[in-house]
């Protein structure tokens, strides 16, 4: 009989470093691929095309999740260290190890609940699976819900007279996977430093001064960033998320204005951030 | 006939199909103006050595099992094995063949190619033909059963089929996790033609000298390297699917010529090795 797999009959693991797996909490889309690079080539005297492989098999996991628990994934935006977890669909099951992110961005704007959105590449196996995990541990247990009305944000003096409306965290980390000959897969994923974030508020201007745009060398326009995100439900300043970038450089600062609206500032700001040894 | 499809025109040595990518051939004289006394202009042309045919081609290597030895690879790197290991002058010369035109005085001046995971292995060889080079075009087709020795490739390939028993050039512990990410080879042959007066082409070709280059390149840098003999080894296995077709090379007392490293600012730190030896 033909049926669906909906939301409840789909559960998401992760390694928690000790290589057992544990379910992940808040996730709200997954998708986890595969790519293989054929190349052809012809030869002389005949007609037949031939293929070879051109480069290394990879998979992307990409995953987007509410805050309503602890952020599993920033962290691992700083490490060369592989990781591994499985998706499990019905009787099914995908395990994938060796996995690398390398975009990670979180955004909120008032109304909204703060998300997050992960990419991963997989240099490891990524395997049909069909061992129903029995664990009922959590790598993320502790429910939280964090509003846009939990967020501290912290810009200099900015904030404390001009009213953020959003935020837009990216964060991309450039990873470097060494081949070898004997071997499918890496040798070593090396990670590139420093890791590169852009980061976006739109304001509602009170006093906010702009920039000389020639001044992009000055050390006046290098600022250091905050975002504090806390769980809204429990009436106290319970830290789910942070997010601490020291000089961060603008970027841009675009003023915008009409008859029915109030002054607006788009401001994004560029920051590196070196690798957590 | 008033083109000719690439697909129409395959290529041959001694008779064996040759997956070849491309092919050129090109011819030169040496030709030399004669002055008289009594001419303002020139009297004649002449040439003043034998022509000589340049070939050039890349192929995707198939290996097999020759004189019932493994590990020979195809019939050019078998004969580079019969340099090495006999050094002798007197050899047969190659016979190409393009599509009906052929030669049966070519002779392998140079074979290079290069190794790094996920990428196609091609041979490129260069032949000198001391002899004419002629034939009627026939175009014809390389069997689809003969097409399927790909499999005895090593370039019909993950990267685990190539399986390198690379030994350190240098017994170094720090080396220990040094990642080896490309090799580069190239065996160079000189030859002697042997002119006889009233003929333009050679009666014969003699071996005379021969040279072979392995460039190694590394993710960490060797110490305390010598520079001198005695002290280096390369041996390398190249494999197909098929575990008894296979290349073995094995450079017979190498030395290490040259050794750079380098590192550019978002990289990965990468070292090389040149070795060479001569026959």
């Amino acid at each position: 009989m033909l049926s669906r797999i909906k939301r409840e009959g789909q559960k998401f693991f992760l390694s928690d470093g000790n290589g057992f797996l544990k379910h992940v909490n808040g996730v709200q889309d997954i998708s986890l691929g595969y790519q293989t690079t054929i190349s052809s080539f012809s030869v002389l005297g005949a007609k037949k095309t031939y293929f070879s492989p051109s480069a290394p098999q990879t998979g992307t996991l990409n995953i987007n999740s509410l805050l309503f628990y602890e952020d599993v994934f920033y962290n691992k935006l700083f490490t060369s260290e592989g990781f591994s977890g499985k998706i499990e669909y019905k009787k099914e099951g995908v395990v994938f190890d060796n996995a690398h992110l390398v975009s990670y961005s979180s955004s909120c704007s008032i109304g909204e609940i703060p998300s997050i959105s992960m990419q991963a590449d997989i240099y490891g196996d990524m395997e049909k699976n069909e061992v129903k995990e029995t664990t009922k541990e959590f790598l993320n247990n502790s429910f939280k819900v964090a509003g846009y009305n939990s967020i501290n944000l912290t810009l200099g003096d900015v904030f404390k007279t001009n009213r953020v409306q959003s935020y837009a965290l990216s964060a991309s980390a450039k990873r470097n996977p060494v081949y070898s000959f004997n071997s499918k897969k890496p040798e070593e994923v090396v990670l590139n430093n420093p890791i590169e974030f852009s980061i976006n508020f739109n304001i509602e201007v009170d006093d906010y001064e702009i920039e000389n745009m020639r001044g992009l060398e000055k050390g006046s326009v290098f600022k250091d960033i905050s975002i504090d995100i806390n769980d809204t439900s429990r009436c106290s300043e319970d830290l789910i998320q942070s997010f601490k970038l020291e000089n961060a450089i603008i970027e841009s600062e675009s003023y915008s204005s009409a008859t029915d609206s109030n002054v607006n500032l788009a401001l994004s700001l560029k920051a590196y951030k070196g690798l957590i040894l | 006939m008033k083109s000719v499809r690439y697909d129409q025109l395959p290529l041959k040595i001694d008779g064996i199909d040759v997956l070849a990518l491309n092919f050129s051939a090109s011819q030169s004289a040496s030709l030399e103006p004669v002055y008289t006394l009594g001419r303002a202009g020139i009297h004649s042309q002449t040439p003043s050595s034998s022509r000589t045919y340049q070939a050039n081609f890349s192929y995707i290597p198939v290996f097999q099992i020759l004189d019932g030895s493994k590990g020979h690879g195809d019939n050019l790197t078998h004969f580079l094995k019969e340099i090495k290991e006999n050094l002798n002058t007197n050899f047969n010369p190659f016979t190409l063949d393009i599509a009906g035109v052929q030669s049966n005085k070519s002779v392998l001046r140079s074979i290079q190619f290069s190794i790094s995971p996920y990428s196609l292995i091609q041979f490129s060889v260069a032949f000198d033909i001391f002899g004419e080079f002629l034939g009627e075009v026939a175009a014809e087709y390389i069997d689809e059963e003969k097409s399927s020795l790909l499999e005895k490739s090593p370039n019909s390939i993950q990267a685990e089929n190539i399986n390198p028993h690379y030994t350190r050039l240098i017994a170094s512990p720090g080396l220990d996790g040094s990642i080896l990410r490309t090799i580069s080879y190239s065996f160079n042959v000189n030859y002697q033609p042997v002119f006889k007066v009233g003929e333009e082409f050679p009666l014969q070709i003699l071996y005379q000298n021969a040279t072979e280059e392995v460039e190694v390149v590394e993710t960490d840098r060797e110490q305390n390297i010598t520079f001198r003999g005695k002290d280096s080894s390369f041996d390398i296995d190249i494999h197909t699917f098929d575990p008894d077709y296979y290349l073995n090379i094995k450079m017979l007392n190498p030395v290490i010529v040259s050794e750079s490293t380098n590192i550019s600012a978002g990289e990965i730190l990468s070292s090389s090795k040149k070795l060479r030896s001569f026959y």
